[in-house]
């Protein structure tokens, strides 16, 4: 391959990164600075490049803020629980047919001390049955696993997704929405990025 | 994943909300005597968030007061049924909330025996069991 060959080819159409894609996601431009502004401005331009990133990510985040704590004086009340089918006919203090019996508290809360509240935003987990008003139970210092759902915090924001890995090793958060409006969000070495909890369950009112 | 995982800091997403707390019993149980707990075995509500495998809270006290638009637990032909409960005039309808399935809803003929077991107030559904 001569030189002429290799010129032609790297200035060949499309190629290179392409425009927009970089951390600014716009086009870039080669400046000079003096030394002495190097940080500020290097300083100024992350949080310009976070700000851009948390735009566009914001409509594939239904960002979470409102989170609640169990109650500590944590009463029981056992209530009767019936796993096959339900009986029919029977009369409602009819224990006999009872498979066994439930206290919400210890079915849905671990550990009181490191569990807490989260009120789902959004359908981007809707098949997941987390519904927009749902509140997730999130349990902190949890080891998570590839497949969990995972209360993650990105660039400061709180997000309820499940947790996959990207080709790299890297961490990437998925939505459970098959109607194509939530895209997979990639956690880039920029990001500040951190998992809260695992989402252990959810509880939801009707009426 | 373990390179870049960073300890949990649950100050960070707590702080300001110390004082609100909520205790599940008292917030999902209202009327305690007439609640049960049953494990759901359909698909016929996974629009309504109640998959295969969740629970929900069931008031029998409510059975005779179901209205339109009420998830219920109802007996048809000797078999349980969870479904929306539609009523208009004399037409009852069980609707099912499964777009991707499609079920036809179930109409109650004249003379047929429809009972409605109890009113599903709440839905759990739990991805990580506990020991």
């Amino acid at each position: 391959m001569n030189t002429e060959d290799k010129k032609i080819r790297s200035r060949s159409p499309g190629a290179g990164r392409k425009s927009g894609t970089g951390p600014f996601r716009e086009d870039t431009t080669v400046i000079r600075v003096p030394n002495s502004q190097k940080p500020l401005i290097s300083d100024f331009l992350e949080a310009y490049a976070k700000k851009q990133r948390l735009a566009e990510l914001k409509t594939n985040l239904d960002i979470v803020g409102d989170i609640t704590q169990p109650a500590l004086d944590l009463h029981s009340v056992s209530l009767p629980h019936f796993q096959s089918k339900v009986p029919a006919g029977i009369p409602a203090s009819a224990d006999s047919d009872v498979d066994s019996r439930i206290d919400l508290n210890r079915l849905l809360i671990n550990n009181p001390d490191r569990t807490f509240f989260v009120t789902i935003q959004g359908e981007s987990m809707i098949e997941a049955g987390l519904l927009p008003g749902d509140r997730a139970i999130v349990e902190r210092d949890k080891v998570p696993s590839i497949g969990d759902i995972v209360l993650a915090m990105i660039d400061g924001e709180f997000t309820i997704k499940t947790l996959a890995k990207q080709k790299n090793g890297d961490p990437k958060l998925l939505p459970a929405n098959s109607s194509g409006r939530y895209e997979p969000i990639l956690i880039l070495k920029q990001m500040q990025f951190e998992i809260t909890g695992v989402v252990t369950g959810s509880f939801r009112q009707f009426k | 994943m373990a390179g870049r995982s960073v300890q949990p800091r649950f100050t960070s997403a707590a702080q300001g909300y110390e004082g609100k707390s909520l205790n599940l019993n008292a917030q999902l149980i209202k009327d305690p005597p007439a609640t049960f707990v049953v494990q759901v075995e359909t698909d016929n509500m996974v629009d309504a968030g109640i998959l295969l495998g969740s629970k929900v809270l069931v008031n029998r006290a409510k059975a005779s007061k179901a209205r339109t638009g009420d998830i219920v637990l109802a007996i048809v032909d000797h078999e349980f049924v969870m479904s929306e409960f539609y009523k208009r005039g004399k037409i009852i309808r069980l609707l099912s909330n499964n777009k991707a399935m499609d079920y036809l809803p179930i109409e109650i003929k004249e003379g047929q025996e429809l009972i409605i077991w109890g009113v599903v107030e709440h839905g759990i559904n739990y991805y990580i069991k506990h020991p």
